[in-house]
């Protein structure tokens, strides 16, 4: 009878870790290390070109939109409803469709959700940084769904940033690599 | 139709002119009226007028944790960019921003005089003659957000936004009156569609004419809803109180709950193959896409159109 305890408590912690949303986020980083490299470095020169952010809108990673952002308008396209509308712009905007094919494959590839720039402010300190988000949870009712990793540019030194570290909302699963979970992937 | 248009066209201009308090056109960026410094409207010379003849360095004994050197860059740049006002990251205050936007955009004179008089006195006379006044739990907490994005550091918004909370109580608001840190995002700061009208007739002066409601989509026919969307943008403003996450359709979640969520600016509406192409401002820029007849219409909770003061 304990023995049957120990193995039912054995397999409730397995389980519990093995579905950490920080161990999956951890394993999905390893696992794609390079390509995430690659794909930031895509997404960073073409994002000299004009700011933007891309990623796709189904789980089978056939519909793909694109956000560029001027100095006075976002403006959004995607390839479900109207293509041409999309590579129009693209051109328009001067961008690398070689360099951005190459980011489009390479998402799909890692399956990745989404990715963009943003930022955080510190008391009156700016903090830039890229985010990718990858994977949403398949429960319905759940807040914080899409599983996210965030890579800043320099270490923060932040007493707030450390408050955030230590209550489990950022993750380090890097240097300068966070795992954080989010209700929105974009 | 021609002896049509030459009495109604008139008459758009006259409401376009009362209402703008300047013969610029709508559409006209406002980049573009800075380029030369002297091409601001009179309006927003009266505006920058009045900021000049202010004390900018003494703390306000009302505020304690506004700082005027970051309340007053604040709202310079307000009344010089009002297309970049944002209403900061995780709040519920973007019907106070779209009202806002609307405001200094065409008559920023009128917001700088009711913001200094919030800043100086903690009270305000509307349009309306309705006076409000800032509590002292939004007093002590306005120059305190801390989560907000570069609302953080946008002084003079904060206490706006915060004023505006307090002051208009919707249903939505019922259970929660107090204003606390954190309450940003929480039904404190809700808008429901009635309440957003109320404020836009007691801050501008204007009149609205509103379709729609808070769980009814307005009751016309998508083509019907298309032309009276086009109709009122010729001869006025129009905001519209819409499903956000409608706008940014995706399926990784099996459905989305159909209900309103978010005021925005409309600016342009056009037919385009099939498609209709919408620009509308929220969060600090005019945004441009083509969506479908049907998202369209599902998207769409209220119109309000403002059609004179």
């Amino acid at each position: 009878m304990k023995k049957r305890q120990f193995y039912t408590c054995l397999l409730i912690m397995y389980l519990g870790i093995s579905c950490s949303p920080s161990r999956k986020s951890e394993a999905y980083f390893r696992e794609n290390k390079t390509a995430i490299a690659e794909l930031r470095t895509y997404f960073n020169q073409l994002y000299t070109q004009q700011p933007f952010s891309a990623g796709f809108t189904d789980k089978t990673f056939k519909y793909y939109v694109m956000q560029v952002m001027t100095d006075t308008l976002r403006a959004v396209y995607n390839n479900e409803k109207r293509k041409d509308e999309l590579w129009e712009n693209v051109r328009k905007f001067h961008y690398d469709t070689a360099l951005l094919k190459k980011m489009a494959k390479r998402m799909k590839d890692i399956k990745c959700l989404w990715i963009g720039k943003s930022d955080y402010y510190f008391g009156e300190h700016q903090e830039k940084f890229d985010y990718i988000s990858f994977k949403s949870a398949d429960k319905a009712f759940r807040e914080n769904k899409y599983y996210m990793l965030v890579f800043l540019e320099h270490r923060l030194e932040y007493p707030e940033f450390q408050e955030r570290i230590d209550k489990g909302t950022f993750v380090p699963v890097d240097s300068l690599v966070y795992y954080t979970t989010t209700s929105r992937y974009r | 139709m021609r002896r049509f248009e030459s009495l109604i066209l008139p008459y758009c201009w006259l409401t376009f002119f009362l209402l703008t308090n300047k013969p610029i056109c709508l559409a006209q960026d406002d980049q573009n009226q800075l380029n030369n410094y002297s091409a601001l409207n009179p309006a927003q010379q009266r505006a920058l007028d009045l900021l000049a003849k202010i004390d900018t360095v003494t703390k306000p004994p009302l505020w304690p944790h506004i700082q005027p050197a970051l309340f007053f860059a604040n709202i310079r740049k307000n009344i010089l960019y009002p297309a970049k006002i944002n209403q900061g990251q995780n709040t519920n205050f973007c019907s106070y921003a779209a009202l806002t936007h609307l405001l200094v955009r065409y008559q920023p004179d009128n917001y700088t005089e009711m913001i200094l008089a919030l800043y100086k006195t903690g009270q305000v006379s509307l349009y309306s003659k309705r006076v409000i006044k800032a509590s002292q739990r939004v007093r002590n907490g306005a120059g305190l957000l801390s989560d907000n994005g570069e609302l953080n550091l946008l002084h003079a918004d904060q206490l706006w936004f915060l004023t505006m909370a307090d002051n208009f109580r919707g249903y939505l608001n019922l259970f929660d009156h107090k204003y606390k840190i954190g309450d940003e995002n929480t039904l404190w700061a809700a808008t429901n569609y009635k309440k957003f009208n109320r404020m836009l007739r007691e801050f501008g002066g204007y009149k609205v004419h509103a379709i729609g409601a808070d769980l009814l989509r307005p009751w016309k026919k998508k083509g019907n809803l298309y032309k009276y969307m086009v109709n009122q943008l010729d001869t006025g403003l129009v905001m519209m109180y819409i499903n956000g996450k409608l706008m940014y359709p995706h399926k990784f979640t099996p459905f989305t709950l159909p209900s309103p969520t978010h005021f925005v600016v409309l600016y342009e509406l056009k037919e385009i193959n099939k498609m209709i192409k919408i620009k509308y401002w929220d969060y600090g820029l005019k945004t441009e896409q083509l969506i479908t007849w049907k998202r369209f219409k599902k998207t769409i909770y209220g119109v309000s159109s403002i059609t004179g003061r």
